[in-house]
């Protein structure tokens, strides 16, 4: 007994090639990359280490559909890379993102894509490129959006929950409906799993829930009319409407960070955008579109109501017992 | 029978490796002019050197020691560890060395399991986290496949897997997974440096699975699977020579080693033994016990005899102390151990004693006959000499780690001295004093001697 070299120098070997793996054009993936494929995949983490002590936990899934035209390639191409500097930008600590692609299960031979929690830019940006952008879907007008849901429910691990009880973020963005239930033979077609039954969509975003904070991000005005009421249906003031997808990334770091309370309010964080360069139409449209749940939040801005001493309760009671 | 008539061999080192089965192998292969060598347990942790008389040498992992016979094939048969990327560069470094066509002779059993890259990790991460405590382990991962394997049966990464290599991507994908799961309080006790680093990637960096997929597959496209056993089944059917290549030793045999200081690998004759059952018949099958003249042991573990200046220094040596591997360690022969070795893996039907040329001439010759274990010896453990020191080890029940692990404890440098016969020097007659002295000690019958690397230092002697 005693000897490694060889097996040594191949392991060794394999470190050194990674550099060496050919990196496709963006988005020249012809099928679901097999880095990608969610089958058999068991966990997604998000972990803390010595270089992100704090770290917290996104995911973005981005619909991949045709009914989604050029947005995706836009997103993945020309935002999503800048996304991590934008949530860095307002203060938030080691984020550490995690990339989906939605289609459709009924119609897709990818209907769900999955990266890894990343804490660069740069290997956010190799998922991206990974990704097989399908542009399918079917004429149903529902995608299978809560198949992501059910991952990140079920297959993904964040340590700011697990260590600090504290949830992440998932935001989808996307535009037509969710189907009602999870089939359970395309779960286990697609993801390995055994729920026995179908799987209501509302059960889903209860358990995701549990973990994250989750956000339905609705592109532009037009699509709003076509899905709005549905994902209100299901998340409630958790659906944000924005006038146009180049918003996305600022809208999305813009929600993590009134979560995070970096910024006190959303005029804090107008404020912040301008001094970062942001252009101020854009400003405008990304405070727009997060005003209504910033407000439920009583984030919006808006002079807090005042009450007068002695008004209530105190004088009410005491006259009470006299 | 007499080994110049057996036309199966089956090569077993009696004790913690390194004997020298490489080069009795590929000995044994040019004198029975063998067809083919079967390797019956271990993997790529193996390191069997050959010397050839040009002065060349190689050190034989997953290849079968005969490569260097034009002609000879290898089996792989479904009881060794395949670790395939090891095996191409082992192939790439033997083609540098004028064998070009080692992998067109070779038939790798479907069944056999697979290393990856996140088993050999895992081993290490295992290794770095435990720090100074080490079992001797090679960090080549054979364990680390194996214990999944028996854990987990149906997962197992198997050699008829190799042909779907993005099947192969996503099995490795979930490897990772798992295996960052299973070492979370280990990966937390890693040291920051390179090797830790690299390590990790290997468990974390799925971009590492794409260039070893590659490679697997590569095996698989080469033509190296032997669909259904088909190929070993007509060799061992057939009358060809053949001989069988013990890898380890039978002192560190999963069941009858020092537990924990032990391979998962099992070392005595029985897979041999199984395989000539099920493809042929086991009838002639010739047991030859491999010895060195002195004993020698990599990395930790029991070893009473140890003794740093033993044999003087002076020949190189081809047994390298990798990072993983821990120190070469040397001592005396110890009679003890040989006899133990014998008695649980079934008795040798003859030895070859290597090394002899270490053995010098103008000093004395030690062997150790019995061990001092302290004034109340174990009676389960030991059977006593009238001398009141342990003369033999009992073998335990079949499988039982409790006894063996106590054999080792006992046998720990601090609870056992040995008791040495001692062999007069003699400038005309030392090699022929130590083999009847061995012979003795042992109840053995010595048929080939090793005084050199390569196969012209071998001489048969019945």
């Amino acid at each position: 007994m005693g000897f490694g070299h060889y097996s040594h120098e191949a392991h060794v070997a394999l470190t050194r090639d990674r550099v060496a793996i050919p990196k496709e054009g963006l988005f020249k993936q012809r099928e679901c990359h097999p880095l990608m494929n969610p089958y058999g995949v068991r966990l997604r983490e998000s972990r803390d280490s010595a270089a992100h002590p704090r770290s917290l936990g996104i995911v973005f899934a981005l619909d991949v559909t045709g009914s989604m035209g050029d947005i995706p390639v836009m997103l993945a191409k020309t935002q999503l890379p800048a996304f991590m500097t934008s949530i860095m930008d307002l203060g938030v600590t080691d984020p550490q993102v995690l990339f989906m692609a939605v289609g459709d299960v009924y119609n897709d031979a990818a209907p769900l894509q999955v990266g890894q929690f990343e804490s660069g830019a740069h290997e956010i940006d190799r998922w991206l490129t990974l990704s097989y952008l399908e542009g399918g879907g079917g004429g149903s007008n529902e995608e299978s959006y809560e198949t992501a849901m059910y991952f990140g429910a079920r297959h993904t691990q964040l340590d700011c929950w697990t260590k600090r009880k504290k949830r992440g973020y998932f935001f989808m963005t996307g535009d037509e409906h969710p189907y009602s239930h999870i089939s359970s033979s395309k779960l286990k077609a697609l993801l390995g799993d055994e729920v026995g039954a179908d799987v209501p969509t509302a059960a889903v975003v209860r358990a995701l829930s549990e973990t994250y904070e989750p956000f339905f991000l609705i592109p532009d005005l037009v699509r709003r009319k076509r899905c709005e009421r549905a994902w209100r249906d299901l998340l409630g003031d958790h659906v944000v409407c924005m006038e146009s997808a180049e918003d996305t990334c600022l809208v999305a770091a813009g929600l993590i960070a009134l979560g995070e309370s970096v910024v006190a309010d959303v005029g804090a964080l107008a404020d912040k955008l301008a001094k970062d360069g942001v252009s101020h139409a854009r400003i405008g449209s990304v405070v727009r579109a997060l005003t209504p749940f910033a407000a439920s939040r009583g984030k919006d801005g808006a002079p807090p109501p005042t009450f007068i001493a002695g008004d209530a309760f105190e004088a009410k009671d005491s006259s009470y017992y006299r | 029978m007499r080994l110049a008539d057996a036309r199966r061999v089956v090569v077993v080192d009696l004790g913690f490796g390194d004997a020298g089965k490489g080069t009795v192998t590929d000995s044994l292969v040019r004198r029975m002019k063998a067809s083919a060598v079967v390797r019956f347990n271990g993997g790529a942790q193996a390191g069997h050197t050959v010397v050839r008389g040009d002065g060349s040498h190689h050190t034989f992992a997953q290849l079968g020691a005969g490569t260097f016979v034009p002609g000879v094939r290898t089996f792989l048969s479904r009881h060794v560890v395949l670790h395939p990327t090891a095996l191409l560069v082992e192939a790439e470094h033997l083609a540098r060395l004028g064998v070009a066509d080692a992998m067109d002779r070779l038939h790798v059993s479907e069944a056999c399991l697979v290393t990856t890259p996140v088993h050999q990790a895992a081993i290490c991460v295992r290794e770095l986290a435990r720090g100074a405590s080490r079992h001797g382990s090679c960090g080549v991962g054979v364990g680390e496949t194996v214990r999944d394997s028996l854990r987990a049966p149906d997962d197992a990464l198997r050699a008829r897997d190799l042909r779907d290599e993005r099947a192969l991507v996503t099995r490795l994908r979930r490897q990772q997974e798992e295996k960052r799961e299973e070492l979370r309080e280990e990966l937390r006790h890693l040291p920051d440096d390179p090797l830790a680093r690299q390590e990790l990637a290997m468990l974390t960096d799925a971009d590492v699975l794409l260039p070893w997929a590659a490679r697997a597959a590569s095996l698989a496209r080469h033509g190296v699977l032997d669909e259904g056993d088909e190929a070993i089944h007509a060799l061992l059917a057939s009358s060809d020579p053949v001989v069988f290549e013990g890898a380890q030793g039978v002192l560190l045999d999963e069941w009858v080693g020092f537990h924990p200081y032990t391979t998962w690998s099992t070392c005595t004759w029985s897979n041999a033994e199984e395989l000539l059952r099920e493809h042929g018949d086991e009838s002639h099958a010739y047991r030859l016990g491999v010895l060195r003249a002195y004993a020698t042991r990599h990395g930790a573990g029991p070893f009473p005899t140890e003794s740093p200046d033993v044999p003087p220094a002076r020949t190189r040596e081809h047994n390298v102390s990798g990072p993983w591997q821990g120190s070469f360690r040397t001592g005396w022969l110890d009679a003890v151990l040989t006899r133990y070795a014998l008695a649980a893996a079934g008795p040798a039907d003859g030895l070859a004693l290597t090394h002899l040329d270490r053995v010098p001439t103008d000093r004395p010759f030690r062997i150790a006959t019995e061990h001092d274990v302290g004034p109340s010896p174990d009676p389960t453990l030991f059977s006593l000499a009238p001398s009141g020191r342990a003369r033999d080890l009992r073998v335990g029940p079949p499988r039982d780690l409790a006894h063996v692990e106590a054999l080792g404890h006992a046998l720990s440098s601090t609870s056992a001295h040995p008791f040495y016969r001692e062999v007069a020097p003699s400038a005309a007659r030392m090699e022929a004093s130590v083999l009847s002295a061995i012979e003795q000690e042992l109840d053995a019958h010595v048929v080939l001697t090793s005084s050199g690397p390569t196969a012209a230092d071998k001489r048969a002697r019945e």
